[in-house]
């Protein structure tokens, strides 16, 4: 319990919150403001306030429900592989073997790519005439595929591009996580004979759980944000299949200029990723 | 003896599948045109070029672009820390009246797609007549990276353990001796990790500087990635170098980070 609570210490918030403020609440508000209108550009002024009518009309739209779906199923795909494989990876690192620092370096190197030329260098690598990955399937007797014109395998490869790219970024935090974790605790508990998945589970988790809870957390705002790699290696297509919420919004908004169903759409979105997010904040606050 | 053989064929797995791309993506910018359409795909350059590299800085504007990310991506990088490392402090340790609604709504902030926001961004700068400055993308990339920061650090500052401040404050230490001398370098991991996605996230940011900057006076090598993406063909060659340009700066900085250079900077400026 720390007693001494001087008031000005909450000043130290100031400017985080100003910051914030200032530059990210007017964007936020306009854009609601927008979701209330009936704002398509392919039609000239005045535009109509028609309150929640977008919300109502794109809950109950089929689009929205099979965009939500891919979304989710995208999440689900990349999220397990990022996290369980990125965990995995930084207990590995964790340990001490020669070449370590290399190795980390080397982990994190997909996240320092740019995610637009990640999506390019993908898109290439699953060309069906010019990839290499289809080369390599020739060279060991498979069957070349067609990553990125069949709807099912389109899924898979973004999600196999956005876990390439994101891995290390759970592997960062979890990584640095375990480097904080205190070593004379670990040596205690082997010398009380503690097995390497006794100490894994009961010293290992519970010490870790902030950073773990935190990691789950970002990641699965961000994979409701996911735009650049999608766009360039798919478009959302093909027909639609590997349509995300932010490449959706992106053509509702951009092509066909429907800026406030657009709005309304993002907004939906945010309340989403909120929804399913809130638990886990609740769950990791709760000491 | 199975366990390090075990051990190392992981790595070894994981590490071909990490780096696969990126050596196609380096061999890819030493290629001529010709190279990259061959079938089937070769893997390396009959012959090496370094145009690809050259002509950026000789024909195009690279070098400004350059310079622009750099200063970009430092100024933020070192301004998130210095604005969220206390915030976050006190998230994780002070209990207040609406302190969960606000970390949420700190959260929330990152929840909305970028596209949706870049658009109220746009006319806000131009009103301010900021538009196409560094500055204004400084100001934005700043503003965006705060609640990430805020979360990460808070996360890390959560896993230690209060007795040793508590002590520390008994012992009559200040609550800015608290912070420099104990939470920091406790928390260094989870400094460097924040200050190395902060960077990442700026350094390769493509939709806030493409609605913001119009000429090369503020544009960033992300944009400056999409200039390759011309009408008839995307320019492969071009494209993987820059790539390949982009990437020494990012390595170096999450290099500097993990040696913890950047903790020589908090400590120098953080004396409350």
């Amino acid at each position: 319990m720390i007693s001494k609570r001087k008031p000005y210490t909450y000043f130290l918030l100031l400017p985080a919150l100003v910051t914030i403020g200032l530059i990210l609440l007017y964007p936020l508000a306009s854009a609601f403001k927008l979701s209330l209108f009936k704002y398509n550009l392919s039609y000239p002024p005045p535009y109509a306030f028609i309150g929640f009518r977008n919300y109502i009309k794109i809950l109950t739209s089929d689009i929205f429900r099979a965009v939500f779906k891919q979304n989710v199923l995208f999440a689900i795909g990349a999220f397990s592989i990022e996290f369980l494989g990125g965990f995995g990876i930084a207990l590995l690192l964790n340990l001490k073997f020669k070449g370590r620092k290399i190795f980390r370096m080397i982990f994190l190197l997909p996240m320092l790519v740019a995610p637009v030329l990640v999506g390019f260098n993908w898109r290439w690598l699953l060309n069906t005439d010019y990839g290499l990955i289809n080369q390599i399937l020739i060279g060991i007797g498979l069957e070349p595929k067609l990553w990125l014109a069949d709807a099912e395998l389109a899924m898979f490869s973004i999600i196999i591009a956005d876990a390439w790219q994101y891995t290390p970024f759970c592997i960062l935090l979890l990584l640095s996580g375990l480097q904080t974790l205190p070593s004379p605790l670990y040596e205690a508990a082997s010398i009380d004979g503690a097995s390497v998945w006794q100490r894994f589970v009961h010293l290992t988790l519970p010490l870790l759980r902030p950073i773990i809870f935190l990691t789950i957390i970002l990641r699965i705002v961000d994979l409701f944000r996911v735009f650049d790699i999608v766009y360039i290696m798919t478009q959302g297509g093909p027909g639609g299949s590997t349509d995300l919420l932010p490449t959706y919004i992106y053509r509702i908004t951009f092509r066909e200029l429907r800026f406030g169903y657009g709005a309304a759409f993002s907004y939906i979105g945010l309340f989403i990723s909120l929804l399913l997010v809130l638990p886990l904040i609740l769950r990791m606050e709760r000491q | 003896m199975g366990k390090k053989v075990a051990f190392y064929i992981i790595i070894g797995v994981a590490l071909s599948l990490v780096l696969l791309p990126i050596v196609w993506l380096v061999l890819t910018s030493f290629k001529t045109k010709a190279d990259i359409f061959a079938v089937p795909p070769q893997w390396l350059p009959s012959k090496i070029v370094l145009k690809n590299y050259t002509e950026q800085f000789t024909e195009g504007p690279v070098f400004r672009v350059f310079i622009n990310s750099v200063v970009i991506a430092v100024v933020t990088v070192v301004s998130v820390i210095i604005i969220a490392t206390p915030a976050a402090y006190i998230f994780a340790r002070y209990r207040f009246r609406g302190e969960l609604p606000i970390l949420i709504l700190i959260l929330v902030m990152r929840m909305i797609p970028v596209i949706s926001i870049v658009i109220p961004l746009f006319i806000v700068f131009s009103r301010l007549g900021l538009l196409d400055t560094c500055v204004a993308l400084i100001i934005i990339q700043i503003a965006c990276k705060i609640p990430l920061a805020i979360w990460i650090l808070k996360g890390f500052f959560s896993t230690i353990p209060k007795e040793i401040e508590e002590c520390a404050m008994l012992d009559g230490c200040s609550l800015g001796g608290v912070l420099t001398r104990i939470i920091l370098p406790l928390a260094k991991p989870g400094i460097a990790a924040s200050a190395v996605i902060a960077f990442i996230y700026t350094w390769n940011d493509l939709l806030i500087t493409l609605a913001i900057s119009a000429t090369v006076a503020s544009r960033t090598l992300p944009v400056q990635l999409t200039q390759f993406v011309m009408e008839f063909r995307v320019v492969w060659e071009r494209m993987c170098a820059l790539g390949v340009i982009m990437l020494i700066p990012a390595v170096v900085f999450v290099f500097l980070a993990e040696k913890g250079l950047l903790k020589g900077l908090l400590l120098g400026s953080i004396k409350e």
